[in-house]
């Protein structure tokens, strides 16, 4: 069986994964009767499910600085730091 | 309303096929958009990746339980593997379609090829943990930026790439290279999604119905996988690719 981090993490992706297909749904459905909610509603779905692994490193940060494991917080930092700056790039290039 | 019943059944169809094969989804999925939907390869590539992200997630979240993940080693490879999905992501966007859909059918002929060479996912289940050596690291940074640059680019997991990778050059058993692969394709596909929502090539509307259907097929495909012969999905699956790649080719070269 897996340790505790491991387990935070299936916990987290699977409490992601039903709220954006739950959100997903509703969306579409609502979509029938209030558009504009129901695009908030849908794209708020997809956002779940693209910020979830990133919330999973985040959480593996949080984790390994805790418990003092070095090396993987460092990795963990250097990544999601990576992930930002790329967001940040095609962020800025999206909007000139 | 059809177009959302035929999108589910897409989903459900790449879903089961995806679990009783172990990929995520991805080879089926821009082909059935492209194809059938016809859907511009960029928007199908984009509106892919959020059922990839679905799959993937599904199966970490199983394999984290079971604590065949090594964390460590996902994310440290993950720093090569986010930037070639980056630049993939940007290339998608650069380039002519006609040169996507040729890639894809490249990708395609080399996943049915691959597919026919797979073996089963049996293997030590012993917890793992690696250190990797200078030379390995090299090594698995190329590998893992090439994986990124197609996973990004082709709107496909990049998980035949990456378990080759751990299994055979970092000797991970099968199962836990499958387990690592399935966490960081998460990590991978995410990246790639937020620079094809910035560009605006995902259309969640496409997306919600062939991501409920991922998620049905996925459970179902688990369901049927003692009763389908292996050779008889392998042989079958391998043909449907290269149908695809034919078709893929005649759009991208003709």
């Amino acid at each position: 069986m897996g340790g505790n981090l491991d387990r935070k993490l299936a916990f987290l992706f699977r409490v992601f994964l039903y709220l954006s297909i739950s959100a997903m749904i509703a969306g579409k459905i609502i979509h029938r009767f209030q558009s504009r909610v129901g695009d908030v509603t849908v794209n708020a779905g997809v956002y779940l499910i693209i910020l979830c692994p990133l919330i999973g490193l985040l959480t593996v940060m949080f984790d390994s600085y805790r418990s003092g494991k070095r090396k993987l917080f460092l990795l963990s930092l250097a990544v999601s730091s990576l992930i930002l700056l790329i967001m940040t790039v095609f962020l800025a290039a999206g909007r000139t | 309303m059809m177009m959302d019943i035929a999108l589910f059944a897409a989903g459900f169809a790449a879903g089961t096929f995806g679990a009783l094969l172990g990929i995520g989804g991805g080879v089926i999925v821009v082909p059935v958009l492209v194809l059938f939907a016809k859907i511009p390869i960029r928007i199908a590539i984009g509106t892919s990746f959020i059922a990839v992200l679905a799959t993937s997630l599904s199966a970490a979240s199983s394999y984290l339980k079971k604590g065949l993940c090594d964390i460590e080693t996902g994310i440290r490879l993950e720093m090569a593997t986010v930037t070639g999905a980056a630049i993939g992501a940007y290339l998608a966007g650069a380039v002519n379609p006609r040169v996507l859909q040729t890639a894809f059918a490249v990708i395609l002929v080399y996943v049915s090829f691959a597919m026919l060479r797979k073996k089963g996912a049996a293997g030590k289940q012993s917890a793992f943990r690696s250190g990797l050596s200078r030379n390995q690291g090299h090594v698995a940074d190329a590998v893992s930026f090439f994986a990124g640059i197609i996973s990004g680019s082709l709107g496909v997991g990049g998980g035949l790439v990456k378990v080759p990778l751990l299994h055979r050059l970092l000797n991970f058993p099968m199962a836990e290279a499958i387990a690592t692969s399935s966490y960081m394709i998460g990590i991978t596909v995410a990246t790639s999604t937020l620079v094809f929502t910035f560009r605006g090539d995902v259309d969640p509307y496409i997306a919600a119905p062939l991501v409920v259907g991922i998620f049905l097929g996925a459970s179902q495909g688990a369901r049927f996988m003692p009763k389908i012969p292996e050779k008889v999905l392998k042989v079958s699956f391998s043909l449907l690719l290269l149908y695809f790649s034919a078709r893929f080719l005649i759009m991208g070269v003709g």
